[in-house]
Order: C-alpha cells, then structure tokens, then sequence
C-alpha cells in the first residue's frame, strides 16, 4: 500500500524487470498451449463442416450450424439433457459431500497407521476402469446378488436396479460415488490437516463438544477447498460418466440412463460422425466455460476474492 | 465481411495442412535407370499372379492385430515371432520376395478402424491397406486417394478368387460393391455365409429327462419347461434357466452367438434387416409379423422360461451361467461349440451339445437370414509403384498357400491353429459356402472315401484336431479344448447344417444412406426400447404399433425411401 | 451427567469406526476380486464362480506373466513415460502457477494469462487436428507424443496457483526489497513452503501418465511400443464389438479373464506403493492457501 507514495525509478524499474520475469516464466507454458491446444483447436470448424476425412478441412462442405440443429432436435434431445444434467449435478453435489465427510469422520479416528491404511485402500477403485468394475457392479446389483439379499431380509421383492428406471440413475450417481470417493478426499484430508490445532484446543475449553467443533471449525475451514473443487468440476457439467454409463445400461433404461455421450457414440456408429461430436464438445466446452467464469464471478462478490 | 472471415480461417487452417502437401508431391519411376533386362525381369513379376521380384520389395501397410495377447504363441517354436517377421511373412518373403513395413497396427475393430482414419486424415496411407466398413472405401474413392484396381484384378487375380466371386452369384457379386463407374477401386475380402443359426441344447439333459429333440416352437417350450422344473442338472435345487439371451434380443445375425433371431424368423419376423415386400424394401422391426414373436417372449418371461436378467447380463455373465450348469439351452452359430460356455462344460460336466434345427417355420426348415458378401476391402495408395502386389498377396492367402505342401507352407499351416490372423494383410477370397465345402473334404477323408493328402492345409488341420478328438474319447479320455471345439464346429454341427438346408432370406440393403446416419440413432434406441419392454411386459403389445407409427413419421419413412432409391439405382 | 457424555461419546466414536471400516472394507472388495479372479483357474473364472476366495487356486496367470515380454516392455516405457511426464508437468506447473499467483497489481496481466489457461483447460479441438499436429511434428511412435501434448496440466497449474496465493505476501516483499530476483525467491522461499502440495500434483500427474492408455493407442502405430495400459486395455477389448465371424470364433477360445485380472493387479501396484510415499508430504496441501486467504 505504502509502496505507491514512495515509487521511485528504481522501484519502477525493478517492478518492470519482475514483470518481464514473469512474462518470460509463462512463455514456454504458453508456447506449449499454443501448439497442443489452441493450434489444434482450429480444427474446430469441422463443428460447421461434413467433416470427411478424406476430403479434409478444406473440401469437406459448410453446412452451417446444421449439426448443432440435429443435436438440438433429435426425437429425445429434452430427455438426453435432462438425464445428463440430472446425473452429472448428482454426482456433483455428493462427489463434494461424501469425500468431506469421510474425511472428517476419518480425522475423528485415532492411530495414524490404521488413518493411512483406510486412506490408501478408499482410493484404489478410482485406478480400476469401469469395464473391469460393470461386472463387479451388476453382480452386485443382480437378483441373486448381495444387495437384493440383504433387501430380502426385510421382506423386499428383488429389485433390478439396472433395468429399472426408478433406480437407475440412483445407482448410477451411487457407484460413480463409491468409485472416487477415496481419490476425492486426498485433497480434503490434507485440508484437514492443516487447520491450526489451537482452535480446538480454545473450543475445547469452552466447553463446544466434538460435533460443535466440527460445525463451527473444521466445515468453515474446508469451506474454500469445496468452493474450489465444486467450481472446477462445474467444467464437467455436461459429463456425465460415458465409461460408466455405457458399460451399465440397456435400451430398459434408456429413458432415464440415455445421456448425452453414449447418444453421440450411438450416432457415430452408423458411420463416424466426427463433425457431429466435434459440435457436441465445442457445445460442452461454451456452456463449462461460461459456468466456471460465472462462478468465479460470484465467488468474487461473495468472498471478495475469487477461485483462480 | 464473410469473405475475409473464411479466408482467415482458411489461412489458420493450411497450418494443418502442411503436410499433407508434402507428402504427396514426389513419385517416381522406380525403373528409371535399369537395364532393359531388369525391366523384364520387373515386368515379368508384375504380370505373373505368382512372381517373384527380382530385389525385395518392401510395402508399408496397416497391420490388424488381435486382443490375443502377445503370449499366444510363448512356448511355441514361434514365440520370438513379430509382426514384421512370423510365419506368414517369412511365407511371402519367400514366395514373391516381399516384406511388409507396418505403419500402423492396432486390434481389429475400431482401434484398427481409428488409425486407417488418422492415416487418411494426414495424408500419410500405407501402400496397402485393409479398410473395413464401405463407408471409409467411399471417403477413399471420393478424395482420390487410392489406386484404380482394374487391370490388376484382371491381369492378375487367380482362378480360385474370381470363381469365389461369382459363387455369390450376380446380383450379390462382392465386386460390385468396388465397382465405381466402372472401375474396380478394391479387392474386397468375402464374408463366408455363416449359415443359419441353431438351438444348441444338453443332450444329456433331454437324455437325463426323456426329452426328444425338438424341432416346432411348441417342443422348444415344452424342453425349456422341462429344464426349469424338473431339476436336470440333479441337484436338488430350482436353478435353472430355460434359455440365456442377448440383452440385444436380436441383429448381426447370426455373428451373435445368443442372440434370438430364428424365435422371430419362425413366424415370418426378419428384424433389424432391409427385407423385400411386394417389390419395395422395409424394415423387418416394424412389420406385423413381429407381434407375434413378442407376444410369445413375453409369456414366457412372465413363466421364467427365458433369462429373467438377460436385459443386464454381458456376455461373460451368459457364458457363466452355462458353465455353471446353470442353463442348458441357447441358440447359436455353428461355431459355437469354441465358446467357452462349451468347451468348460465339456471338461468339468461331461457335458454333451448338440445342435439342433429349432424353431422351425411353417414348412418345418429354419428360417435364416444370408450375411452380405463383403467384409472389409483391401486398398492400394494412389501412386504406388507395385499394385499388382495387393493382388498377388489376395492370391496367395486365398489359393497358392492352401494347396501349396512345401515346407515353407508348413509352417503357415501350424501357425494356422495358433495364431490364425497374424497374415499381414488378412484378406482371403472364398467362396460363400466354403466352410461346408472344406467339411465336406474332411468328412470324405473320414469315410474312407478320399485320400487324407488331397486336403487343403486348411482342411488338414480340421481332419487332424477331428482324429485327435476321435482318439482321446475312444480312450475314455478328454480331448483338448481346441480339438473339442474344431471337431464340434467342422465336423458335427457343420454335418447338421448340410443335412439340414434352411431358408435364406436375402437383405435388400446392407448399407446406409444419408438421412441414416444422423437419423438412425434414435429410431433404433426407439426400436430396442419398445422391443424390450415388450418382452418384459412393461408395455402391452398394443403399444408395438404406436412405435412404428412414430418410428415412421420420425424419420423412418424418409429412410425407406432412400434404401428404395439406393437399390432401384 | 459426566458419565453420560463419555458413553455418547463413545458409541459416537463406535459408529464412526464402523462407518470408515464399512465404507473402506466396499472399497477393497473389487480389489479383492480382481486379486481372486487372478489366482482361479480360467475355468472357474469363465464360469463366474470367484467371489472374494479364489476358486482352485493357481500362481499360472503369474508365472505366464513372467514371460510376457510384451507386458514388461510395456511396463518399462510406462516407467519412461511417468518419470519424464512428471518432470515436464512439474517444470510447467512451477513456472506458470507462480507468476499467476501475483496480484493483479504487481502483475496485471495475470488476468488475461489466467483466461488463456482456463480455456485451454475446457476447450479442446477433438483427436484428429491434435493427431495431425503431433504427427507435424514427427513424434508419432516417441515417447515425446505421450508427454508433450500433455505437459502443461491446466487442472493442476490452477490447484498451485491457489496455492502460492497463499504462501504469505510478506515473505516474498522482504526478499525483494533485499534485491532478491523473482526466480530466487520461487526457488529459496516457495518451494520449500512448498512441498507438501507440490506433492499432491506429483501424486495426480503420476496417476495420469500411468493411466492413460488413449495417447498410447493414438500416438503409437506399433504394438511393441504401447506404454502399459494401452497394452492392457487392447487386451480387453470388449468382444460384443467384434463383427467379424472368424474372429469371434478366435476370441471365443482366446478370451483369458484371470490373465487379464493378474496384468491388472501387476500394473496396479506401482500405483499402490507410491501413494504411502507421497502420503509423508500430505501434511498440508494446496490447502494453506486457501485457508489462510
């Protein structure tokens, strides 16, 4: 603050040499991008393009926006979008609860070794893909399986969770859940760790008992590393799990488990539809972008600073 | 303001592009300063469907690997074998003195499919290369990248693939379906007929409950009754099926081992394909014959005669419950006794399959569908100096190493059995019914009725794995699971599928046109949708006609019309 | 009353045990499967009899993979590939996490840099134009495709940035107005404040090189030279895709689930015995910053 009424050249010159540094610091990151990202994004246009490959960017015809109109206007594109907004918001949500609470609950516990040992065994399905965990899943889930058993005590019908819309979508957010919980709070219990032990301490002499401390302490000081997580994988809104999904639906589900990228693949099977995926992704890519700026926005106006 | 914009981005884009200009700017006479003699030499081995080229000549091509798994041949004397120096490239090293140089490899499939896409979209495709859908050979065709075929097939293909072309007749000649203004643009590689399928049963399960083999709709229920209920695996316990399925119902036919299609084909249904009705194509799904066949799986998923989960089972979860014991019928192809549904109930059960020709139609043979007579094209890159040479390898796939007893063919002959696709090029001509024709070869041996060295070495490797299988039961013995499956497959169920012709129904379209490819997406999910909740009775039969209403005013009625088109023109 | 409270606190400490060991024992089961799957004979696998216990139990799978040469080499370009991506990933998020992490004030145009890279983190132009590029430039079959096109990860420069927010401002003034250069100052004081979240993105980029099998199908045309999970993955290919007759009739015979579940559980490990050493860093992590905000 005091640096600005006592500016001198030296100062200013110092100042232009830092930013120079830093000018120089972001290039080579920056060339990277050009090259690999933004350069290859040129091929974009193939979104307004019957892109063949054959014919390449420069002969393959201009339709215009007709591939966003066929995207838009297919029979169920209402139900599509739904399904994946549904699904992708669940998953949202509760990818940023569960892990939190595992965290804390973890933190409660004593003994440093078994606290690592359950934090390296909750993070391992992250590392199996979902063609390996689709079988483990529908065993599971089948008639004959664990869960309808258990259901069975209770004097349940079974239930075919995986061909069943009203359950499909739940079991759905719950595996994904399941899945990424243990990866997910990598980051929260290092959050955790680094809360100022002398705040418990003062609760505990004021009496605030465990529960009190967790809502008044730990909650508010994760609160920044949620708001950070929850804002990024808003970028994933319109991602709604293509591994997961296509390896655990059928058409019985359809209606409720049909989402955008298993719909674009189907297309694609008839006959390799790059421009209609092309379109599709530069879609995704607006609406993230949009989102993850907007929250960024907000988070300003709210906290007084933003999230990047 | 829209001109300048365009070439802007035009200016942007020719930053991909510069490549592919490179890549195509020099090609030369590769005969330039030879002698006339060498010339000769080179000419005579460009115009001889077996000559040998004078120096080596080496080609790039795109390589199809299998999800084998490298250890296939770990403890063969094979084992140190590559994709640029196995069996079959030793073969045709020695042959024409030819070596490939893949650009690519990748597994069948879409991997595969993926990198002849990548290759066409930097200019960069291998001198010759197998494309597999005809959509990608259109794309080839239109954007002039790939050689003219014409004078190569008819200076040099072999008598034994233009025979195999004609056998699937004029109409359904694989050659036309290359032919682009009268220009043979590829070789396509034959798809045999895969005949029909057949309702593979537990002969010692009917044998076990004094069940005859069934043949009507009526006798398939009676035994898939039977099984459910009057425990034939013995052990006390009611868990059994009466028959897994596909959660796809049907399609593909018959590539889909258990999949249902004959139960709709028995009452005149041809779902999933382009049928012909009084002169017009239309699609088989949404015709009233299939009301029939829905209205029947639907009872007998409410009697749990068929798989109550077919609908989330996977194909391993169908094996397993086979392997189990759990379930003793399905219906199949005529290869599927080398699923391992078979081949382990076979070893641990004393399991015992039989094929059956079940469920009949109304004038008591099976009624089939006919698979198209193409599966895939091999291409020759514009410009390259040695076309004749995709041909001269068609040759040698198709004929020259079958009939060929030479020691180098020895080789190829036992990597046949181990690692069948590791040709670099895997692209055989036959004709649609060989698979019959070489079990009947075998079948003459076995009769005594021919001498076992007048077979193929194709052939000899089936007659061999039937001898061994022959012995090891006569030994009270389990055979191995390959000669178990080999003899099962060529020689039994093939002798049924002789013995037993069925009716073929031909497609009248294979491809797809325009509005499909946008369109197609959701009339099929509309399609499986309606089917399946059908079958388990969360819609009512009535429900079939408002989806081929919607499924033709969404878009259907404009494709029929262009398959009419396609095929009137 | 005291006594009442400790027993509430017990149970509560009960229920938490239980519900950590629940959540973690249904974290273990696939594993266990997978571990199962891999020590059953094939028939029993192809039969879906393993559950949690292998079913006639064999080290086979183990012994044949000891001499799959393809699956060693596999594993060694891997290694290549994860040690090289991990120095690029980190020289990238270092230089550019610090100078974003500026105020607006000492560097305004963070903010456009800032934009540039969160767009580079949501758009992308699709497999063939990034295919055509990487082949420009003449890194098909290197190892450079597999780590170049993806040396700066954007999600993990902006989980730094958020970090050295946080390494309080008061440090760095003091070393400039001593005549410290910006360099020295990244390298004598943030860095070593450092470490524990320069852990956590080491962790994420490890995890990524060794995963991803999709640059490695894309970017490499000879089979020998997939890094591992492209090997594995091919390995896998679902077989309802294949149409080809004659190749299901291969497959059908060929399809080795226990096979597949050991190469699994073989190339799972690494990632396994690095976590525990990465965990030693975990004390905190990009946290601080924003804690102490």
């Amino acid at each position: 603050m005091s640096t600005g009424k006592l500016k001198t050249a030296s100062v200013r010159r110092s100042q232009k040499k830092e930013r120079l540094t830093f000018h120089l610091m972001l290039l080579p990151g920056m060339i990277v991008l050009l090259i690999f990202v933004f350069v290859p994004l040129l091929g974009s246009v193939m979104a307004f393009q019957d892109y063949k490959v054959g014919l390449g960017f420069f002969r393959s015809p201009w339709v215009g926006l007709e591939n966003f109109r066929i995207i838009f206007t297919f029979r169920d594109s209402v139900q599509v979008f739904w399904n994946t907004l549904i699904i992708a918001f669940g998953k949202l949500v509760l990818n940023a609860i569960v892990p939190v609470i595992f965290s804390i609950l973890l933190n409660e516990l004593g003994g440093k070794i078994f606290k690592r040992t359950f934090q390296t065994i909750v993070y391992l399905p992250h590392f199996l893909s979902w063609v390996v965990l689709a079988t483990v899943v529908t065993n599971m889930f089948s008639l004959d399986g664990p869960i309808n058993a258990f259901l069975g005590l209770f004097g349940v019908d079974g239930i075919q969770f995986l061909a069943d819309n009203s359950w499909f979508r739940t079991v759905i957010i719950g595996t994904d859940v399941w899945k990424e919980f243990g990866y997910n709070s990598v980051i929260y219990l290092a959050a955790l760790l680094s809360i100022d032990p002398g705040l418990y301490e003062a609760a505990s002499i004021d009496g605030a008992s465990r529960f009190k401390q967790i809502l008044h302490i730990t909650l508010p000081s994760l609160m920044p590393t949620v708001v950070l997580m929850v804002a990024l994988s808003l970028g994933n809104i319109l991602n709604a799990g293509f591994d997961q999904v296509f390896n655990l639906y059928n058409p019985i589900v359809y209606e409720t488990g049909d989402i955008i990228d298993t719909y674009v693949y189907r297309i694609g099977m008839v006959e390799r539809q790059y421009s209609i995926g092309a379109a599709v992704g530069l879609f995704k890519s607006i609406i993230s972008f949009v989102l993850i700026l907007g929250s960024n926005r907000l988070a300003k106006r709210l906290t007084g600073s933003g999230i990047f | 303001m829209k001109g300048k914009a365009r070439r802007a981005a035009a200016l942007l884009l020719s930053v991909l592009m510069i490549s592919s200009l490179a890549s195509c700017s020099q090609e030369q006479d590769f005969t330039a300063g030879m002698s006339e003699e060498e010339k000769a030499a080179w000419e005579a081995a460009a115009n001889d469907p077996y000559g040998k080229y004078p120096e080596l000549v080496t080609y790039t091509t795109g390589y199809n690997l299998t999800n084998q798994g490298s250890d296939v041949l770990a403890g063969t004397p094979y084992e140190n074998d590559t994709t640029e120096n196995n069996a079959y490239t030793r073969y045709l090293k020695e042959l024409l003195n030819v070596q490939n140089e893949n650009s690519f490899e990748a597994v069948s499939g879409s991997d595969y499919d993926q990198k002849v896409s990548m290759a066409i979209a930097s200019s960069t495709i291998p001198d010759i290369m197998h494309v597999a859908d005809y959509a990608t050979l259109v794309e080839l065709v239109e954007s002039d990248l790939i050689e003219d075929l014409t004078d190569v097939y008819n200076n040099l293909a072999c008598d034994t693939v233009k025979a195999a072309y004609e056998s699937y007749g004029e109409e359904n000649n694989p050659l036309n379906t290359v032919t682009f203004d009268g220009k043979i643009m590829a070789i396509p590689k034959t798809q045999l007929s895969d005949g029909q399928d057949f309702l593979w049963l537990r002969k010692d399960w009917l044998d076990k409950l004094g069940l005859d083999e069934p043949s009507t709709i009526e006798d398939m229920e009676k035994i898939m009754k039977a099984f459910i209920e009057e425990d034939p695996d013995g052990d006390g316990q009611d868990d059994t099926i009466g028959m897994v399925m596909l959660s796809e119902v049907y399609g593909g036919y018959p590539n889909n081992t258990f999949g249902i299609d004959n139960v709709f084909t028995a009452f005149g249904a041809y779902p999933g394909v382009w049928i012909d009705k009084d002169g017009k194509a239309v699609y088989g799904s949404v015709q009233e014959e299939m009301k029939e066949p829905l209205q029947l799986l639907n009872r007998w998923y409410n009697e749990g005669l068929i798989d109550k989960e077919f609908a989330t089972r996977t194909n391993d979860d169908i094996v397993g419950l086979i392997s189990t014991g759990q379930c003793g019928a399905f219906i199949g192809p005529w290869w599927a006794p080398f699923n391992q549904a078979q081949t382990s109930t076979y070893a641990s059960d004393d399991a015992e399959w039989i094929n059956v020709s079940c469920p009949v139609g109304s004038d008591g043979k099976l009624n089939a569908i006919s698979t198209k007579s193409y599966a895939g094209f091999v291409v020759v890159r514009k410009g390259y100096e040695h076309p004749e040479l995709a041909m001269k390898i068609v040759n040698v796939n198709s004929e020259y190493s079958k009939q060929d007893k030479s020691e180098a063919a020895q080789e190829v002959k036992e990597n046949q059995t181990l690692a069948y696709f590791n040709w670099p090029l895997y692209c055989e001509v036959q004709p649609g019914n060989n698979a019959e024709i070489m079990t009947q070869h075998v079948l003459d041996v076995m009769d005594g009725k021919a001498e076992a060295d007048s077979l193929t070495t194709e052939e000899q490797s089936y007659y061999e794995s039937a001898v061994r299988y022959l012995e090891a039961e006569e030994a009270g013995n389990k055979a191995d699971a390959a000669d178990y499956s080999q003899y099962m497959s060529r020689i039994v169920s093939m002798q049924r599928m002789i013995d037993e012709p069925a009716n073929f129904l031909v497609p009248s379209f294979f491809e797809t046109t325009d509005s499909m490819s946008t369109l197609w997406a959701s009339l099929e999910k509309m399609e499986m949708e309606t089917v399946l909740k059908i079958i388990t009775g969360e819609q009512d039969i009535s429900s079939f006609d408002s989806f081929v209403e919607t499924w033709t005013s969404s878009g259907g009625d404009k494709i029929t019309e262009e398959v009419n088109e396609a095929i009137g023109g | 009353m005291v006594k009442k409270v400790t027993v509430g606190t017990k149970i509560c400490q009960a229920l938490i045990w239980l519900v950590v060991i629940l959540m973690t024992l249904s974290c273990l089961l696939p594993l266990v499967n997978m571990v199962a799957i891999s020590l059953s004979s094939s028939n029993a696998v192809a039969s879906n009899q393993v559950g949690l216990l292998p079913v006639e139990p064999t080290l086979s799978t183990y012994q044949k993979l000891l001499n799959d040469t393809q699956f060693w080499a596999s594993f060694w370009i891997s290694v290549q590939r994860v040690v090289l991506g991990l120095i690029i990933n980190m020289f990238f998020v270092i230089t550019m996490a610090y100078p974003l992490s500026k105020s607006r004030l000492r560097f305004p145009a963070r903010e456009v840099y800032i934009k540039i890279v969160i767009f580079a983190m949501l758009f992308s132009g699709g497999i063939i134009p990034l295919f055509m590029v990487v082949s420009q430039l003449k890194m098909i079959n290197t190892i450079w495709a597999l780590v170049l096109p993806s040396a700066v990860p954007v999600f993990n420069v902006i989980l730094m940035v958020n970090f050295f927010k946080g390494v309080p401002v008061s440090l760095d003034e003091a070393a400039s107005i001593d005549g410290a250069s910006p360099l020295t100052v990244l390298i004598k004081i943030y860095l070593p404040v450092s470490l524990p979240a320069l852990a956590t993105v080491a962790l994420f980029s490890i995890v990524y090189h060794w995963n991803d099998y999709f640059s490695g199908l894309l970017y490499m045309n000879k089979a020998t030279l997939y890094p591992l999970p492209t090997y594995i993955q091919q390995l896998t290919v679902d077989i309802t895709q294949v149409t080809d007759a004659e190749q299901l009739k291969q497959l059908a015979t060929m399809s080795n689930r226990a096979f597949n579940a050991t190469k699994i559980v073989v190339s799972t490990i690494p990632l396994l015995l690095i976590y525990p050493f990465l965990q030693k860093y975990f004390v905190s992590g990009i946290v601080i910053g924003a804690v102490k905000e």
